[in-house]
């Protein structure tokens, strides 16, 4: 089974660094498409602006920092749940906050996973590991239609 | 109409018995001048006995004074008839009426003025008196009649003089008291034996004087002594028959004696004595039973009299007695009387039983008296009764006395003293009376007067001393009654108000209105309250809380109006002011809310960029400076290396700072919602938690029965966690940690449970930083910890109400107590 592309939304450099560091430990770094913001995150997804015209199909995980530039981790979350062609979509928010409204928020909206990046390395390497264990690895995507449908 | 045929007929009974009467002395006299001739001793000589006279003198007497003349007229015309037929000349008898007309008359006035018209005598002396007046009377008109008859016969005129006089007088003593006392008797049938007896002794006495006066003289003078055998006839017949009886009796006995003496026989011819001597002896007879029967009656009549105004006094004396007696029962009084003399008192029955004795215990001694007598009262009785006796006064006392069985009666006494011909008090005597119920009502009364008083009393005290103003208004609406109160809040005195309306006053133009219609709802019954604007005498405008009541007398009548009134101007004022901060307050209350709920975003948001941004840069460290170590680990010297361990270590620690701090912000900040808690359950299920976190140690748990509490579970979990981790951790250094967890014994509203350790405890003395932030009792090389732990356990048991302490001693572990409320369920 070839593994799916995962989606990391995350506008800091440091975390993205580290979250490749800690995919690359399990050979999942080279099937990871970074976006900066959540706007671009929704470019890669619709395949339009900077992405327009990437490889066809929608990815088999997205990771969603909540605070990020021009479109936060909740508005591409709405989004996507909305969207009966991404609805689909495993998204996992991967994110600082513990506060409860967050979390209360992010489940209204569908998010499929909700985890702390834990301050510790060892323990956030131990959290993506499981993460990708789970969505992408061991979990069954929906059959993708594409974006002919 | 129907009274004239009857006054007629009055006037012709009354006439025909007048003529009746003259028609009977007509008759009786002409009867007595031919008795009287029988008596002639010597031919041409007056009569010794001329009884006409006699029967004239008690026809005068008993005819009223129109027929007197009348009857003299006819004893004229019989005399004049019969000395016509005898040969007596016309005028020498007309002279003879005359005389003894002259004798009745003045016999007759002399009875008159000495014994009243009627002439009934009296005593004895008026018998004797009349007796004598008779003879004088007779022997001065014989004077004259002795004239006359000598002139007529031929006598001497001595001789016709003394046979006049004793004629006269012998014919009036002997037959003007049986006339006069006969015709004075009621004209009743007497019974059968009065008759027989009446006819028994006129029988015998006949009998008795014809064998004493029949016979013939003897030659001695004591013969004469025989005319005594009649008295005890006489005595016979005045008692049996009285006056009428014994006289008739004497009368007859008197005729045959003067009768057969006249004819020379008798016991008064003594030997040798001429008709004329004998005929005085008669006379003497005579007159002495005539005078001595008359006597007799007249005393019989005088003792009969006395015994029956004795018998009808007696009789009026019980009657009035029987009557007072009755008098007295009826008015339920005693009597009383005290003789000082002998000391003794007599009372009454009903006396003794107002003094709740028997009639027969009192045994008269004034100490018995005095011993019933309330002793509080004894001294003023006795007082009043020395008084009363002092002063001659009647006395009237009320006292009380103290029956045997213990009862209390007032007694009301009256009475009056008695004092001898010297003017000495002798006996005081009067009545009782029991008038408890008088006094116990008076009591009432008076009792009820002094209620009354003292509650118009209190009434006026509460009027004027009120702080309420306090108003009456007449029927017309001018004032009354002012009160010191309505004084104080309109500064007008009473003296200016009273009689006063209120108009123009207190009322203003505009209010008149008002007031006009709260006297119209007056009137009709109601009550009328309000609250007015009135005007001071300062021009002062009071805002007045009023009430106005109607008033009303005994027949309901509406007689004015009450007005209670109170200044309400300083509490109107003060409710304005109160209203004025209340819409300030609340509007700063809305400011600092605004204010408030901004801070708690801003902190809110504070708290959001902690728990996001500040540990980004943690992350950042840590994560780079692993792979950093990763990468360079065959090429660091040991120090590098041990750096950047430490570097690695902090960038931990702080994370765990910014955890727990954040931690304890959400505690703070979160919403309470309490449900009734199973701490047995939430204590194992925590333990298992601390179990698996204390990495393979040992710990021995111990725990006992525990409340279920009311609180939040989630947060009550924190805290719990918080506690036990706490026990955990400083029991690390023990060979043997041990952990209880208990409860407090007790049943109050509020349960206590602890948590013990035996770990290295603490100093008493920093007990009071055990719970503060940031506060440790521990270097952080001797027990890992921020710090915060405690001050989150603080603030939960805190924010439900609860409270929490601690006590330890170093190396002697630690026992945490936290007091929760309980559930309700285990308060039923």
């Amino acid at each position: 089974m070839i593994p799916g592309r995962i989606l990391m939304a995350e506008d800091n450099r440091n975390d993205v660094e580290l979250a490749l560091a800690a995919l690359a430990e399990h050979n999942l770094s080279n099937q990871v498409v970074i976006a900066r913001d959540g706007v671009e995150a929704l470019d890669y997804l619709y395949a339009r602006g900077q992405h327009a015209g990437r490889a066809p199909g929608n990815p088999v995980l997205v990771l969603l920092d909540l605070k990020m530039p021009k479109v936060d981790g909740l508005g591409v979350l709405r989004q996507i749940k909305a969207d009966p062609a991404l609805h689909r979509i495993p998204v996992v928010m991967l994110t600082s906050s513990r506060e409860e409204q967050d979390i209360v928020e992010s489940y209204q909206f569908g998010v499929n996973a909700y985890v702390v990046k834990p301050v510790m390395f060892d323990n956030f390497i131990e959290a993506v590991r499981r993460l990708s264990l789970f969505w992408v690895l061991t979990n069954e995507s929906p059959p993708d239609h594409g974006r002919a449908e | 109409m129907t009274h004239a045929p009857s006054a007629n007929a009055y006037r012709f009974a009354v006439a025909r018995r007048d003529l009746l009467r003259l028609a009977a002395f007509t008759l009786a006299y002409t009867l007595c001048v031919l008795i009287g001739r029988l008596f002639v001793v010597t031919p041409n000589a007056p009569a010794v006995f001329w009884p006409a006279t006699g029967l004239l003198t008690a026809a005068l007497l008993i005819a009223g004074a129109r027929l007197r003349l009348m009857l003299v007229a006819l004893a004229a015309l019989v005399q004049l008839a019969l000395g016509y037929a005898a040969g007596i000349p016309p005028l020498s008898a007309l002279g003879f009426v005359a005389a003894a007309a002259l004798t009745a008359g003045l016999v007759c006035w002399i009875v008159a003025h000495l014994l009243g018209s009627y002439g009934d005598t009296r005593t004895v002396p008026q018998v004797l008196t009349l007796t004598g007046l008779v003879f004088a009377v007779t022997a001065t008109v014989g004077l004259l009649g002795a004239a006359l008859a000598a002139a007529t016969f031929g006598v001497p005129y001595w001789n016709a003089w003394l046979t006049w006089w004793l004629a006269d007088s012998v014919s009036i003593i002997l037959v003007v008291p049986p006339v006069v006392a006969c015709a004075s008797l009621r004209a009743a049938l007497p019974s059968p034996r009065v008759l027989a007896e009446a006819l028994l002794l006129g029988v015998s006495l006949l009998a008795a004087s014809l064998l004493v006066f029949g016979t013939a003289g003897s030659s001695t003078g004591l013969v004469a002594l025989r005319s005594y055998v009649a008295f005890p006839f006489f005595i016979w017949a005045v008692v049996r028959f009285g006056i009428p009886g014994g006289t008739s009796a004497v009368l007859a006995a008197s005729l045959i004696a003067l009768w057969h003496t006249s004819r020379g026989t008798g016991p008064f011819m003594l030997l040798e004595t001429s008709v004329e001597r004998g005929i005085l002896g008669a006379y003497a007879f005579c007159i002495v039973s005539a005078v001595s029967v008359l006597a007799l009656g007249t005393i019989l009549n005088e003792r009969r009299r006395t015994e029956t105004a004795l018998r009808a006094g007696e009789a009026a004396l019980r009657d009035s007695q029987e009557r007072l007696r009755l008098a007295l029962d009826a008015g339920g009084m005693g009597t009383w009387n005290w003789d000082f003399a002998s000391d003794a008192i007599v009372w009454s029955e009903h006396h003794a039983t107002l003094f709740g004795m028997r009639f027969a215990d009192f045994d008269g001694r004034y100490e018995t008296f005095a011993r019933r007598v309330h002793p509080d009262d004894l001294a003023g009785l006795v007082e009043r009764v020395n008084q009363a006796i002092a002063e001659r006064s009647f006395y009237h006392h009320e006292y009380r006395v103290v029956w045997p069985d213990g009862s209390v009666r007032w007694i009301s006494a009256r009475g009056r003293t008695f004092e001898n011909a010297a003017g000495e008090p002798v006996r005081m005597a009067g009545t009782v009376m029991d008038i408890t119920a008088r006094r116990a009502a008076q009591e009432r009364e008076r009792a009820l007067l002094a209620e009354r008083t003292r509650l118009l009393e209190r009434l006026q005290l509460v009027l004027e001393s009120m702080p309420i103003g306090c108003i009456i208004y007449d029927d017309a609406f001018l004032i009354s009654f002012w009160n010191p109160a309505a004084e104080r809040i309109f500064g007008y005195s009473a003296a200016e108000m009273l009689g006063r309306t209120p108009a123009g006053l207190l009322v203003t133009p505009q209010g008149w209105q008002q007031a006009a219609e709260v006297n119209r709802s007056n009137r009709a019954g109601e009550r009328v309250g309000g609250i007015t604007t009135l005007t001071a005498k300062d021009g002062r405008a009071v805002i007045c809380e009023w009430q106005r009541t109607p008033l009303h007398d005994a027949d309901g009548t509406f007689v004015g109006s009450l007005s209670m009134i109170q200044d309400v101007t300083a509490r109107t004022q003060a409710e304005q002011e109160i209203q004025r901060l209340n819409a300030d307050l609340e509007q700063r209350v809305v400011q600092r809310t605004l204010a408030l709920e901004t801070a708690n975003r801003d902190l809110e948001s504070f708290s959001y960029s902690v728990s996001h941004d500040l540990r980004a840069p943690l992350r950042h460290i840590d994560g780079f400076l692993r792979l950093l170590t990763k990468r360079e680990a065959d090429r660091l010297d040991p120090t590098s290396g041990r750096y950047l361990q430490v570097i690695a270590e902090s960038s931990r620690r702080m994370g765990m700072l910014i955890d727990d701090l954040l931690h304890l912000s959400r505690v703070g900040r979160t919403e309470i919602q309490p449900q009734p808690v199973v701490l047995t359950d939430l204590v194992r299920s925590v333990i298992e938690e601390v179990n698996a976190a204390a990495e393979g140690r040992t710990l021995e748990w111990q725990v006992g029965p525990l409340p279920t509490v009311h609180a939040d579970p989630r947060l009550l979990r924190i805290a719990l966690v918080n506690l036990l981790s706490n026990a955990a951790k400083y029991t690390a250094t023990r060979a043997m940690p041990r952990i209880c967890i208990g409860a407090l014994p007790g049943d109050a509203p509020d349960a206590t449970f602890f948590v013990r350790d035996n770990g290295v405890g603490f100093d008493m003395q920093y007990v009071d930083k055990l719970f503060g932030v940031f506060q440790r009792l521990h270097r952080d090389d001797e027990f890992e910890g921020t710090g915060i732990g405690l001050a989150t356990v603080h603030r939960i048991i805190t924010r439900h109400g609860g409270y929490v302490r601690a006590e330890g001693e170093v190396d002697r572990g630690a026992t945490f107590f936290v007091t929760l409320p309980r559930a309700k369920e285990e308060h039923p």
